[in-house]
């Protein structure tokens, strides 16, 4: 605390932000000028003002730029811009933000200077320079952000616009290179959205800056989802995949822009996220953010690793570079990592991240172009045929020389200053008590061996190689020597003088993020050339040399197929997953559609149409005639007159009746009775009931036998023909009407004709008489089952 | 709760009226004088907006405009436009403005014209009826006169595929509306009124108030194309002719939405939601409703078929937007109303252009169209960004809102439906504005194409010239006003449509 005391009364930290509008004016300026460039093609598409308004701009950008830079040295200017996308944006002129923005718009020029040459009059350029133009503008935009919503807003821009950069030549490759990294920032973008509304939901706003809400697992998940999506764009393994594909097949302009400058918005983008759950300098916990620092140096150490091995391995000049951005990403990933990981003595981790981000845009960069040059006289990017093609260049060579020598860290050159810094990272490190950290010194070492290795193999193959046959070499242009000169100058002068730069540059960065301590002490006198640093890089060269001339025995080829778990699979094999997922929604969609119940409803409505037609009252007519004729018997059975005979009957049987009242009738009753009574007695005599016992037994035994189940399939069988006779009798539905009627007919005109001879009869009338009454009730009874058995007909048959 | 003014005027009756008088006297004129009928339905539109426009004082001053007419007892028709009713209205008129106006061009030379703008404007005094109704039996009277009258522009082609379009919407609005009788019946029966503008009719759950917010759910969800009642949708849009597309996808669907809303907040109030947690309902076939929609838009290769799903899912996130009930959500939902009628009538205004100059339905076929037709493209493809929720466009800033408003909500989960649906978004999109663009498979083997080709460089001495199968300038002006609304109102610090979706969303919310 003293000492961090003592650092800030010696170098004063930025005084606190002011109000100013400047930042909002840059920006609007910036912006502006977008539409003048697409403006110059369209007017003047066969001159060449557009390069001139397309240079212009990147010049005024980096010129106002600048300005803020000096402006902000006294302190960050802070504009709100309310109201705009209802959230309102807040924009920073800071140097943590300005520097970056600064490399950028120093590096958008030259690109711009190149693609004059590269681009040429060729198709599409204005839609080329419109969208280069676009891109640096959010890119301003992005770095002056300051808090997350406007940094997401412009992030979102700079994707979707270096998409349109990025397949440029619109060759089948290009445009399925785009299309994966079209996706994959706008799934990035969505998760970082994700991200903002969670830590919305969870501090009330976007701001930058360590938030105490945010210590919760709630906080950890919003800053992991903003992680994400930055760390897509900066290459991080396991989503790295895009990168290698994206930028060999960009025009190269936009290959060293994508490489140099927009995969650090990534990085920048991971800086603030983890910055969230920081306490700050000078107290709280950092338990949080050392852990998401550690878990970044496993990130980016595997990055570094994977992506200087695979380098190693690569045929084309452009995919090489590629691999070896994705490898120097993970150095600059380490370099963040020990940010968090060192807690408050993070200055150092953040110094050369710092500082390497500066170093790779420039070397990355100009390795990038000056293949590109060489692309432009021999259109080809395979390294057997780029077999000595750079002969003939010599500043270009020198250029490439001074950016290989960089990449690989020779001291003397700018990547040995910034490596050596997060070198001195893991160092401080492991004298802090973290032993574990010899391990990720020693892969920092393992991966520079193979960068050199990388390097020096397309180095070697561009220059030294003596070309096949008579591909003479070409000359370079004027435009081409300007341009390795001033980026092969600014290498040299950053990697000669790199107090000045870390000093000047770096540093201020470093301050912005309030680092104070001994370590920021030890930056400012930082002794890049002493022996202990020079010793750490001797044996990553002397390694490195050895690996190269070893695998250049081998040919630099061993066939490297893609591992099944591989990352870049698993997304193909979901993403067809999902579309499965798409196609299933289409059958279930298709099976919702109410035109297929329509042939349900037809029937429904036909069998309507059946049972109305059943209900016709023209039916029952036939039923009527039946029921008359019915009642015309009965009613002639009523005949009066056949009363009187009746009541003779009656009368004869009532005097029957009435002599059976005698009672001297009763006497003999009497006896009988008492003979019944005596034989009642004698039958109550217990043995009788033994031959009765032996006829129940018997029984019992019958019973039992036929209780016997194997009888009753026999019963079975039997119930089951009796059904499925009784079944077909009643599915013959029409046999009610056609076997019953008639028979109900046949019977009537039976008992009809019965009558008329019971009239000639009366002898007979008696037993006559009561079948006839017996005759009605039976006509009664089937008049009934017709008229159930109907109706069931009328509700069943139709079904 | 502080009382709203009420400004008795005739003003929404007159409104109404005018396009409903319009209709008929068009219909009259055009059977003489064709042009005089197009700019009449053009005027008619224009006065609509204007008179709509009109109101804005009154809406201002936080105030009501209140109409009731003494006709069709004893229930009696009433308006009732609040800051909601005329944001939506005023919406409503404006692109119907831009519309009939594109259908000046579009519908030269095809057949039933006559018939086409009589009914188009019938359906724009229905539309405008819907949204200012102040009560639901004037409600349930305007969704009918425009949903009945839609039929004939979906039938208008007059092909097997139009007139069987033309029936499942006229069979299912139907059904739809038998719904919204039961549950218009049901209401004032539990409460004895039906007067929109309170802040609950419905108190008290039972068994029949659940039956009528049902019925509610069902004959609305028809017309929003809620899944699973959506089927109508993705054959009457693509079958109707563009103008007529953009006004069913981008205007009438809403209304189905729009009257959602109103019996969620008013018919049964937010606080009784919150009790009964019956909004899970509509929540739940919203996320459906998403992500159905998008899936199925992604296998589909016919243009309008897939613009007609991603209508479907858009529905989705106004529902999910009114079913989560915070006023954030609330906001971003008013102005997603605005936000994917805007857009979603220019892309399919577009889709009319491509159609009409290239004959292409099918999105594999689209390769170089972006040279063909430069500036239809570049609206497309700004209306898709502001749907996939690309910022810094109108789409980004509702969906911005609506995330914001789940996780007031208490429900961060549906957030992630909302991310989905816009991941979906890119999906079904994104391929279409590259395969116009940048896809260059189709132009070496079409030389005619080159006519067109970047003409702009052939005509250097001149400069700005379009090219020659592009859109004429009466086509053009509404895309690409439709297409600079999608950004200008997002970029601006003064967002006027989300500064009344606040205030509607503040109304909902008392």
């Amino acid at each position: 605390m003293i000492q961090g005391l003592w650092a800030l009364a010696e170098y004063p930290l930025p005084a606190g932000p002011r109000e100013s509008l400047a930042p909002a004016w840059v920006l609007l300026a910036v912006l502006a000028v977008v539409p003048l460039v697409g403006l110059a093609g369209l007017l003047a598409p066969r001159r060449r003002v557009l390069e001139a308004v397309s240079v212009a701009a990147s010049l005024l950008t980096l010129g106002l730029v600048a300005w803020l830079w000096t402006l902000a040295g006294e302190g960050a200017l802070i504009a709100r811009v309310p109201g705009v996308l209802a959230q309102g944006l807040v924009l920073v002129a800071s140097r943590e933000g300005l520097f970056f923005a600064l490399i950028s718009a120093g590096l958008w020029l030259a690109a711009t200077v190149f693609a004059v040459e590269y681009i040429g009059m060729g198709p599409a350029r204005t839609r080329y320079y419109l969208f280069s133009a676009l891109c640096l503008a959010s890119l301003a935009g992005f770095y002056l952000a300051a808090d997350f919503f406007t940094l997401f807003i412009f992030f979102e821009v700079v994707s979707l616009g270096s998409y349109v950069l990025v397949v440029h030549e619109q060759t089948d490759e290009a445009l399925a290179a785009g299309r994966l990294y079209l996706y994959l920032g706008i799934f990035g973008g969505l998760s970082i959205l994700g991200g903002l509304a969670l830590l919305v939901g969870l501090t009330g706003g976007t701001a930058m800056g360590p938030a105490e809400a945010l210590r919760s697992p709630a906080g950890l998940l919003a800053v992991f989802a903003l992680c994400l999506g930055f760390a897509i764009k900066a290459g991080q393994a396991p989503l790295h995949f895009w990168l290698p594909r994206a930028h060999p097949v960009a025009p190269t302009p936009a290959s060293a822009l994508l490489s140099g400058v927009i995969i650090k918005t990534g990085v920048y983008g991971i800086l603030r996220s983890v910055s969230l759950i920081t306490p700050g300098y000078g107290g709280g916990d950092w338990g949080l953010s050392v852990t998401a620092g550690q878990v970044l140096l496993v990130v980016a150490l595997t990055t570094m690793l994977l992506g200087a091995f695979l380098a190693l391995f690569q045929d084309n000049a452009k995919r090489l570079l590629a691999y070896s951005s994705v490898s120097q990403m993970g150095y600059i990933g380490v370099g963040l990592a020990m940010t968090f990981v060192l807690a408050e003595e993070g200055a150092m981790g953040l110094a050369g991240m710092g500082f390497h981000v500066l170093n790779h845009a420039l070397y990355k960069s100009t390795l990038f172009m000056l293949v590109g040059v060489i692309y432009l006289k021999v259109h080809r990017l395979d390294l057997a045929s780029l077999k000595g093609a750079g002969r003939g260049m010599p500043l270009v060579g020198a250029a490439f020389l001074v950016a290989t020598f960089g990449i690989a860290g020779v001291p003397g050159l700018n990547g040995y200053a910034s490596k050596t810094l997060i070198h001195d990272a893991l160092l401080e490190g492991i004298h802090h008590g973290m032993p574990n950290l010899r391990v990720a010194e020693i892969l920092f070492t393992l991966g520079s061996m193979m960068t050199v290795a990388y390097v020096a193999r397309l180095f070697y193959t561009l220059f030294l190689c003596r070309p096949d046959g008579s591909a003479h070499p070409a000359r370079e242009t004027s435009l081409e020597r300007g341009l390795a000169l001033g980026l092969g100058l600014t290498m040299l002068y950053v990697g000669l003088r790199p107090n000045v730069w870390l000093e000047g540059f770096v540093l201020p960065l470093v301050n912005g993020f309030g680092y104070a301590g001994h370590t920021l002490k030890h930056l400012h006198h930082f002794e890049f050339f002493a022996a202990h640093p020079l010793q750490a890089v001797l044996p990553a060269l002397g390694l490195g040399g050895v690996l190269f001339l070893f695998l250049r025995r081998r040919g630099f080829a061993i066939g490297l197929t893609l591992p099944s778990w591989s990352v870049e699979r698993v997304v193909a094999r979901s993403l067809r997953c999902g579309e499965g997922v798409c196609r299933l929604a289409t059958v279930v969609d298709s099976a919702l559609d109410p035109v297929r119940a329509v042939p349900v409803g037809q029937e429904a409505c036909r069998l309507a149409a059946v049972l109305d037609s059943s209900l016709d009252p023209t039916r029952a007519v036939p039923l009527g005639q039946e029921a008359c004729r019915l009642a015309a018997v009965v009613d002639s059975s009523l005949d009066p007159t056949r009363a009187a005979i009746l009541g003779q009957e009656a009368a004869r049987l009532a005097a029957l009746v009435d002599s059976s009242l005698d009672p001297t009738r009763a006497a003999p009753l009497g006896r009988e009775a008492a003979r019944l009574a005596a034989v009642v007695d004698s039958s109550l005599d217990p043995t009788r009931a033994v031959p009765l016992g032996r006829e129940a037994a018997r029984l019992a035994a019958m019973v039992d036998s036929s209780l016997d189940p194997s009888r009753a399939v026999d019963h079975g069988r039997r119930a089951v023909g009796a059904a499925a006779r009784l079944d077909a009798w009643l599915s013959s539905g029409s046999f009610w009407l056609r076997s019953l009627g008639p028979r109900l007919l046949r019977s009537l005109a039976q008992a009809d004709a019965a009558m008329g001879e019971g009239d000639v009869q009366p002898a007979g009338l008696r037993r006559r008489g009561r079948s006839l009454m017996n005759l009605n009730v039976a006509s009664l009874v089937i008049v009934g089952v017709i008229m159930i058995s109907l109706l069931v007909f009328v509700f069943m048959g139709g079904w | 709760m502080q009382q709203a003014f009420e400004f008795p005027t005739a003003m929404p009756a007159l409104i109404v009226l005018i396009p409903m008088v319009g209709a008929v006297l068009a219909y009259w004129v055009g059977l003489r004088w064709e042009s005089v009928r197009n700019w009449l339905c053009v005027l008619v539109a224009g006065a609509s907006l204007v008179l709509c426009l009109s109101m804005y004082p009154f809406i201002r001053e936080g105030g009501v405009v209140v109409t009731r007419l003494p006709v069709l007892l004893p229930l009696g028709l009433s308006f009732r436009v609040d800051v909601l009713g005329y944001l939506l209205s005023s919406l409503t008129a404006a692109i119907w403005l831009l519309a009939t106006f594109y259908s000046l061009d579009y519908m030269k030379g095809e057949h039933g014209v006559n018939r086409y703008y009589a009914f188009l404007t019938l359906t724009l005094s229905g539309a405008l009826g819907t949204f200012m109704a102040g009560d639901l039996f004037t409600f349930f009277l305007f969704f009918e006169l425009m949903s009945l009258p839609a039929a004939v522009l979906v039938i208008h082609e007059e092909t097997r595929e139009a007139v069987q379009a033309a029936l499942k919407y006229l069979f299912m609005t139907i059904g739809g509306s038998l719904f919204f009788f039961f549950s218009l019946v049901a209401t004032y029966q539990l409460s004895g009124s039906v007067a929109l503008g309170t802040k609950g009719l419905i108190t008290v759950a039972t068994p029949l108030s659940f039956l009528t917010f049902a019925g509610f759910l069902i004959s609305l969800g028809v017309k929003a194309g809620m899944v699973p009642l959506h089927m109508w949708l993705p054959d009457a849009h693509p079958v109707a002719p563009s103008p007529a597309s953009a006004l069913l996808s981008g205007i009438m669907i809403k209304t189905g939405a729009y009257g959602m809303l109103r019996v969620m907040y008013e018919v049964y109030g937010l606080e009784f939601l919150q009790r009964t947690g019956w909004n899970s309902v509509l929540l739940t076939l919203s996320v459906i409703t998403i992500l159905m929609g998008s899936a199925v838009a992604i296998t589909q290769f016919d243009l309008k078929r897939r613009l007609a799903y991603s209508s479907i899912g858009q529905m989705g996130c106004i529902l999910l937007g009114m079913s989560l009930m915070s006023e954030r959500a609330l906001t971003g939902d008013v102005f997603h109303f605005f936000a994917d009628a805007v857009a979603k009538s220019c892309l399919f205004l577009c889709a009319g252009v491509i159609l009409k100059r290239t004959g292409k339905r099918d999105i594999r076929q689209f390769a170089g169209i972006g040279h063909l037709l430069p500036v239809t493209m570049a609206c497309f493809t700004v209306s898709a960004l502001t749907l996939v929720g690309i910022p810094p466009l109108n789409g980004f800033v509702s969906k911005w809102q609506l995330s914001l408003g789940a996780f007031d909500a208490g429900m961060p989960a549906y957030a992630l439906a909302l991310l989905a649906s816009s991941m979906l978004n890119a999906a079904y999109y994104l391929p279409i504005v590259l395969t116009a663009f940048f896809d260059r498979s189709v132009q070496k083997e079409a030389p005619a194409v080159g006519v067109a080709l970047n003409p702009i460089v052939k005509k250097g001495a001149i400069g700005w010239q379009l090219g020659s199968i592009e859109a004429s300038a009466i086509m053009l002006v509404p895309m690409v006003l439709l297409a600079l609304s999608c950004a200008v109102f997002a970029l601006s610090p003064q967002n006027w449509p989300l500064r009344l979706a606040e205030m509607a969303a503040r109304l909902l919310m008392q």
